[in-house]
């Protein structure tokens, strides 16, 4: 060999370069080649669920930390907690992964070419992820008020805030695309027209539509084939998929739900992050208030209780997303609060919640006014819904925050404490859209 | 054997001389003479094979041939003139009388300045390179018992800063060439053993983790096998080395035979024992309770609800651990901590004939930790082949093959680590339950659960292997042809059973496989001239391509039957996973030196890149550097004389790249695994920039070497600064897009620093030598543009903020306790309104220090006398800080109750008004100005961890010969030596070079958390050579 014929091989390697320099990952796949047919799309759409299960437990916790059913066990007599943008997070990030992937589907599948996708099938795939995304922006602006609304998975620089009112409309419109697009197919794990009825039912309540409210959640209560309250009361959670679910995310040993971990003693693999509050375990145990709900948490040997709602060690216990008991305690309320209210009605749904768990049911007597009936349906609500995120925006919604929290933290007598601060490091990476006075006030 | 013919040139080569000389003839009118001889090395009398001979006053010369011998005739008549030179030797003149064989004994040219060296890519001799290397030859290592040759290195390179981050053996050591350029791209340097580029990442995947610790995949390689080690430190050296040469190059040749001389076969064992001390002292029981007491006091308890009161007074809600006397005290560590054995045992045999030389050497050791349940075994082989095809071929191969099996434990950080419950748990608890099962304190495991039950190993298989094809094409100019790969395979097994909290409910088992191969073809044109013996041309022209790929696939099984069943096949929940990814880097580089005069060189270099890792149009990157130097003691102006024997200065200036992110960072991805009801999901996870690009430094060094006083001195100073721009970093985006992150080129950083190696022969007689070599170095980092400060996810400590050095600290200045209160004093840093508010915030906390030492160094004495030898190493480093994480924890005053054991030295806490020099009141609750008295965050766990270490120190002895020579034995050495035998620090942890962060290229570094301390050793060993 002499050089002459070693530069013309460096010369020939040099040109093979290009091609050998495109290397294509095989762990993951690039954006382009992401939804592109049928499979891809339903794949994408289980990720948008995926996205859920990522922040569903997150938001949950911090919401009952703010309220005074939850405390931190390492702070036990700190009732209810002090929000501070440094160290108060509700999913505000991962809920955003959760719709920047929804908006791939949303974006995506519409214009797909797939001859073996058919429209019902796209409108399947559609509904699903617009009751998603109307979910994510429904869980955002109650903890949140207003947020920047993304629309398109590219279109994310410079986005404003929008109004709480911008935000609830946005919910609506994905809910109603969702209940359009959706049938009324019975699957408890997935989003269908049902969850929608449900999840429509929650957003005319917290906007203060009452006869909606009452209307759509008679929708899923009617459907007594689909959907019955189960006793015992623990049945829903124990086991798996009752009738009681209206949307129950699910987990499995292969897709672990880890909550179990922030409740469980290290004897049983937790690590006991969280505890209910000494009070509320008084009130579970009062077999006038919690009555069989009681059955939510179990005593230890030191004599502590842990929650075990979600106590399933191989990290298989659901998230209640809907389920039929708040849809009796929205009708309840929302036949209260309607121009003329409806008193039988209320406690009628009222008792039903009752009786199942064994507590005596409302007696009605003459004087009995509708703010009392309400009053007991906020009690209800908190023993009910004990452990699923309800209790905080449940007082803040009715304006009662000051009244019930504000005596445990005084931080809360201050209305603008009633939603969350955005988190410092989402207000770190967009700090034109979210910095100063773009902050929620007073934080 | 395969016959190659002479090459053409050789014949045209005879012709033209036998041509040349019937000319010189013809004018000349001389008669024809005959010059034959032979060339030597004048100290081994081994001949040397391709030396010039040259006659004066003519033009044609002649190689010399194998056996050093030539033979040329000439029209000149005798008495002739002939210059005999050779690289790397002192050019000679002899005087050729008659034409019987002359022998010309050369010596090797002994000022150190005009060495050959073979560096990388390069042959020059070493008064010609421009660039900053620093090369350590075996012997010079330190003897320190370490797994790895890179803490033997420790102190020897100026600018090379390592610290072990623990002291249990085969674990990660951090090490940064001249500070660190990047932020989250990597700080470990290139690695390159006999010309192949290693992989020297973290191959751990273990799903639960080790709490910190992460293997060495440098423990590979059998130092025993390494004959020399050289750090390439400045741009002209590294520059060659483009894309990956901004943290500097470590090129480790490993030992070959020589040619012509007798085969050699050496065997070495040594029998060590290991002991840790100066361990964390801990309360009594009696104590705890007290401290725990007075803090719940203090925080507004009710004497009736005091933790530690008469189990009788127990309230649902308020448990009673019994009266403060009352508490027993437990000794969990004692049982953690061992003395550990180590054993080493080696065996090497070396040779070689006039065509073929050879290397075999094998190793096998094995090193216990000190803290139990860890140990380190190695087996290993290596063959180095070099063969003379022919006067222009010559072929030869690098191999090496090792396996390595660890026993492992998860040390610490998370609840079920080794520290958490030897050292973390409460004294008082008892250690068994009264029926005999394992008491567990909270989150913790139990500590004899965990010795008893713990099953983690790993198994490393490691091949390097490398063959090549030298050409001689033409007189100076070579072609030479090399494919090498490099595979790694490591397989971790952990089983935790039910006993362990990562076995709950019913057990679980972990097999995780991780595999990574490198292969690299590289062609490399090399060519050499001299004109004269002072002027010396080399060039060099080649090229690479490289491919690496990784592989891993991870098995996990969940319910066990039974305790006795550990393999996944048996488990009821079997999950696995598997991932690969792969990356290319294709290479051109060139470069030239010349010597001119024996005085001045002038170097320029340069190579291009691309890799795959970086968007389309952003692939290419180049890599220019140029040097220069000035031998001044050759200037006829410069005085000769005894004192300054040797005077060198030089300079460089060039680029060099840093690409070690992961390999598809510039795409836009979507992961599967976004799974739910048991149905594939996918997911968005990397937003696209097309834009990305390398990672660059660019680098001025300025130095001066030189010797003195007959070489009894030299010493080698360099300045260097560098900047380092376009950092790559994960940029922030808004988080609204739904991704965390964007790996983008923001920011740059720079290093500043000055080196000095001083080796001096202080005396040198028939007997008795002492010799010693100093080092010391200095470092300034600074971060000098980033856009958002970076906080660590762990711990939240770590800032990495504009102007300051990476590896800062962002905590609360603590200022002192007030004797009044006993409340702590904070720093009023800032407030809301960005002015001091009175106030004691997360707006208070700032920059406090860094973990940079202000300099760092070695002093390494020799000293011989007779057949006794005794080195002495001292290790320094000054001004350098360590988070004490573990005293965070174990000196909270109490605040902590029952949940964590408390350290002796949180007793020293304000007890009433006027108390000075102690901890702060015992409190959990907030101060009025809003500060805590046992917060994390604080500068008080920041401590000085500035120490001096007797490295080691080793007494050997060299048997005399005369009494081996009759045994056939040539050699025997028995030594004793002893590492790290003592520190002196005012770091009140056990060690102050203690890093828990082993991810090398974590922005946490200089983390103490239950890191095993650095040992003392003690070891003998016996050398023998047959």
């Amino acid at each position: 060999m002499t050089p002459k014929y070693l530069f013309v091989l460096l010369a020939l390697l040099a040109l093979a370069c290009n091609k050998t320099l495109d290397t294509e990952p095989q762990a993951a796949i690039a954006d382009e080649t992401a939804i592109v047919d049928k499979k891809s799309a339903q794949a994408a759409l289980i990720g948008v669920y995926d996205g859920l299960q990522g922040y569903a437990s997150t938001s949950l916790i911090a919401l009952d930390l703010a309220g005074d059913n939850v405390v931190n066990y390492n702070n036990q007599n700190v009732v209810v907690a002090t929000k501070t943008a440094a160290n108060t997070s509700a999913g505000f990030i991962p809920i955003y992964t959760t719709i920047n992937r929804a908006n791939f589907v949303i974006n995506k599948v519409p214009v797909l070419d797939d001859p073996f996708f058919t429209t019902e099938q796209k409108n399947q795939v559609l509904g699903e992820a617009y009751f998603l995304r109307g979910l994510a922006y429904f869980d955002l602006v109650k903890t949140y008020g207003g947020v920047q609304i993304i629309l398109d998975p590219t279109k994310y620089i410079g986005v404003k805030r929008s109004t709480k009112e911008g935000t609830y409309a946005q919910v609506l419109s994905d809910l109603d695309k969702a209940e359009s697009l959706l049938k009324e197919t019975l699957n408890r794990n997935l989003a269908n027209r049902f969850s929608v009825y449900a999840l429509k039912a929650r957003f005319y309540l917290y906007t203060e539509q009452w006869e909606q409210a009452a209307l759509y959640a008679g929708k899923t209560i009617s459907s007594t084939t689909n959907f019955s309250l189960v006793k015992p009361y623990s049945a829903f959670f124990t086991g798996k998929n009752t009738t009681e679910s209206i949307f129950e995310l699910a987990f499995s040993p292969s897709d672990k739900n880890t909550f179990y971990t922030n409740w469980l003693s290290a004897a049983e693999g937790g690590r006991r992050d969280y505890i209910p509050a000494r009070q509320f375990i008084n009130e579970l145990l009062d077999p006038a208030a919690g009555g069989s709900r009681k059955s939510l948490i179990k005593q230890l040997t030191d004599g502590s209780w842990e929650l075990i709602q979600y106590g399933k060690q191989d990290g298989s216990s659901s998230i209640f997303i809907l389920r039929i008991a708040e849809q009796y305690l929205i009708r309840a309320e929302a036949l209260l609060k309607k121009p003329t209210p409806d008193l039988a009605g209320a406690i009628a749904d009222l008792n039903a919640i009752r009786s199942r768990s064994d507590v005596t049911g409302f007696v009605r007597l003459p004087e009995t006014t509708a703010g009392e009936v309400l009053l007991a349906i906020e009690k209800e609500r908190r023993y009910e819904l004990a452990f699923e995120g309800h209790r905080f925006i449940d007082v803040v919604r009715t304006g009662r925050a000051g009244a019930v929290f504000g005596a445990l933290n005084p931080q809360l007598k201050d209305s603008r404490f009633w939603i969350f601060p955005i988190p410092q490091n989402a207000v770190l990476d967009d700090p034109d859209n979210l910095g100063g006075t773009h902050q929620n006030p007073g934080y | 054997m395969i016959r190659i013919n002479q090459p053409d040139y050789l014949k045209r080569l005879a012709v033209t001389i036998w041509l040349l000389c019937l000319l010189a003839t013809a004018f000349a009118q001389h008669p024809n003479i005959t010059i034959a001889g032979k060339v030597l090395d004048a100290d081994t009398k081994e001949p040397l094979v391709s030396a010039t001979v040259r006659l004066r006053n003519t033009t044609h010369q002649v190689l010399t041939d194998e056996q050093g011998g030539f033979q040329f005739l000439t029209g000149q008549e005798f008495p002739a003139t002939a210059q005999i030179s050779y690289i790397g030797y002192e050019p000679q003149e002899v005087i050729i009388k008659g034409s019987a064989p002359v022998i010309v004994l050369l010596k090797a040219a002994n000022s150190k300045l005009s060495e050959l060296t073979v560096v990388g890519y390069t042959r020059t001799k070493s008064n010609a390179r421009t660039g900053a290397i620093t090369t350590v030859a075996a012997s010079d290592f330190s003897r320190v018992n370490s797994t790895s040759v890179v803490e033997k290195l420790q102190g020897q390179v100026p600018g090379l800063m390592i610290a072990s981050n623990s002291g249990v053996p085969g674990t990660s050591v951090l090490v940064r060439l001249r500070g660190a350029t990047s932020i989250t791209a990597g700080n470990d340097p290139l690695y390159v053993v006999d010309g192949v580029f290693i992989n020297t990442g973290n191959m751990q995947n273990l799903g639960r983790g080790l709490g910190g610790q992460v293997p060495n995949p440098l423990s590979d390689l059998n130092p025993e096998d390494i004959a020399s080690v050289s750090v390439l430190k400045d741009a002209n050296a590294t520059a060659i080395y483009g894309a990956r040469g901004a943290n500097g190059v470590i090129l480790i040749t490993t030992k070959r035979g020589a040619k012509n001389s007798r085969s050699k076969v050496s065997f070495n064992a040594q029998y060590g024992l290991a002991q840790s001390t100066n361990l964390w002292e801990l309360v009594t029981g009696p104590e705890h309770a007290a401290i725990v007491n007075a803090a719940s006091t203090n925080d507004g308890v009710p004497a009736n609800l005091l933790p530690f009161r008469p189990k009788g007074q127990a309230v649902s809600g308020f448990p009673a651990y019994g009266t403060p006397e009352e508490q027993p005290t437990y000794d969990r560590l004692k049982d953690v901590f061992r003395t550990a054995v180590s054993q080493k045992y080696g065996v090497a045999v070396t040779g070689g004939d006039a065509k073929t030389n050879f290397y075999l050497g094998g190793d096998y050791e094995y090193t216990q930790s000190t803290l139990k349940l860890q140990d380190f075994k190695r087996y290993s082989l290596r063959v180095n082949l070099d063969h003379t095809v022919s006067n222009a071929l010559k072929i030869g191969t690098s191999n090496s093959l090792s396996y390595v099996p660890r026993r492992l434990v998860r040390v610490g950080d998370g609840p079920a680590g080794l520290f958490q419950a030897a050292l973390h748990t409460p004294v008082f608890y008892p250690l068994y339950n009264p029926d005999g099962s394992y008491y567990k304190v909270g989150v913790f495991d139990n500590v004899y659960a965990i010795l008893n039950n713990s099953d983690t190993y790993s198994y490393s298989l490691r091949s390097l292997n490398s063959i090549y094809a030298q050409l001689a094409l033409l007189p100076g100019l070579t072609f030479k042809s090399t494919l090498s790969s490099d595979y790694a395979n490591y397989h971790e097994k952990a089983y935790y059973n039910t006993f362990l909290v990562y076995g709950q409910p019913a057990g679980e088992a972990n097999d995780v496989t991780t595999t990574k191969e490198t292969l690299i073809a590289e062609q490399l044109l090399n060519y050499n001239k001299s004109f004269g013996s002072q002027n010396d041309l080399s060039v060099f022209l080649g090229n690479t391509a490289q491919f690496t790929s990784q592989e891993s696939a991870a098995l996990t099984g969940t319910g066990f039957p039974s305790d006795q069943f550990k393999r996944i096949t048996s488990a009821a929940v079997q999950t696995a996973s598997s991932s690969g990814s792969q990356s290319r880097l294709i290479s051109f580089f060139t470069g030239a030196n010349y010597l001119f005069h024996n005085k001045y060189s002038l170097d320029a270099n340069i190579r291009a890149d691309a890799s795959s890792r970086f968007g389309r149009d952003h692939r290419w990157g180049y890599f220019p550097s140029v040097g220069a130097g000035w031998t001044i003691s050759r200037e006829d102006f410069f005085p000769k004389n005894a004192t300054v024997t040797d005077l060198k200065i030089k300079s460089s200036y060039g680029l060099t790249g840093n690409q070690n992110i992961d390999d598809f960072a510039s795409r836009g991805l979507w992961n599967g695994g976004k799974n739910y009801l048991e149905q594939p999901g996918t997911a968005p996870n990397q937003p696209a920039n097309p834009d990305l690009r390398w990672e660059t430094t660019r680098q001025f060094n300025i130095g001066i070497a030189g010797s003195l006083f007959h070489d009894r001195l030299s010493f080698e100073a360099d300045y260097y600064s560098k900047y380092t721009s376009d950092l790559l970093l994960p940029a922030s985006i808004p988080v609204i897009s739904g991704y965390g992150s964007i790996v983008s080129n923001v920011g740059a950083m720079s290093n500043k620093g000055v080196e000095l190696l001083i080796n001096s022969t202080n005396v040198e007689s028939k007997n008795f030598s002492w010799k010693s070599t100093f080092t010391i170095s200095h470092n300034v980092n600074r971060v000098e543009k980033l856009p958002d400060p970076i906080t660590d996810g762990s711990y939240g400590m770590y800032r990495i903020v504009q102007g300051y050095p990476i590896y800062s600290l962002y905590l609360f200045n603590e200022l002192g306790v007030d004797p009044a209160t006993g409340n702590v004093i904070d720093e009023d840093v800032s407030g809301p309104k960005g002015v001091p508010d009175g106030k004691i915030t997360n707006d208070d906390k700032k920059i406090v220090g860094n973990i940079w030492p202000k300099f760092e160094g070695t002093l390494r004495n020799t000293f011989t006398y007779k057949g006794f030898d005794l080195n002495v190493n001292i290790f320094y480093k000054y001004g350098n800080k360590v988070f004490n994480y573990t005293r965070y924890f174990l000196e909270a005053g109490g605040t902590r109750g029952v949940t964590r054991s408390i350290q002796k030295s949180a007793l020293n806490y304000w007890k009433q008004p006027g108390d000075e020099g102690v901890l702060p009141r015992p409190t959990s609750l907030p101060n009025p100005d809003g500060s805590s008295n046992y917060n994390g965050n604080t500068s008080r766990f920041l401590e000085d961890a500035s120490y001096i270490r007797l490295r080691d120190v080793t007494i050997g002895y060299t048997l005399p010969s005369r009494l081996l020579s009759k045994y056939r034995i040539s050699n025997v050495n028995i030594y004793a030596t002893a590492s790290n035998l003592f520190t002196i620090s005012k770091y009140s942890g056990p060690d102050p070079e203690a890093n828990n962060s082993g991810e090398t290229n974590s922005i946490v570094q200089g983390l103490d958390f239950n890191t095993t301390p650095q040992p003392k050793t003690f070891a003998v060993g016996l050398r023998l050579t047959l």
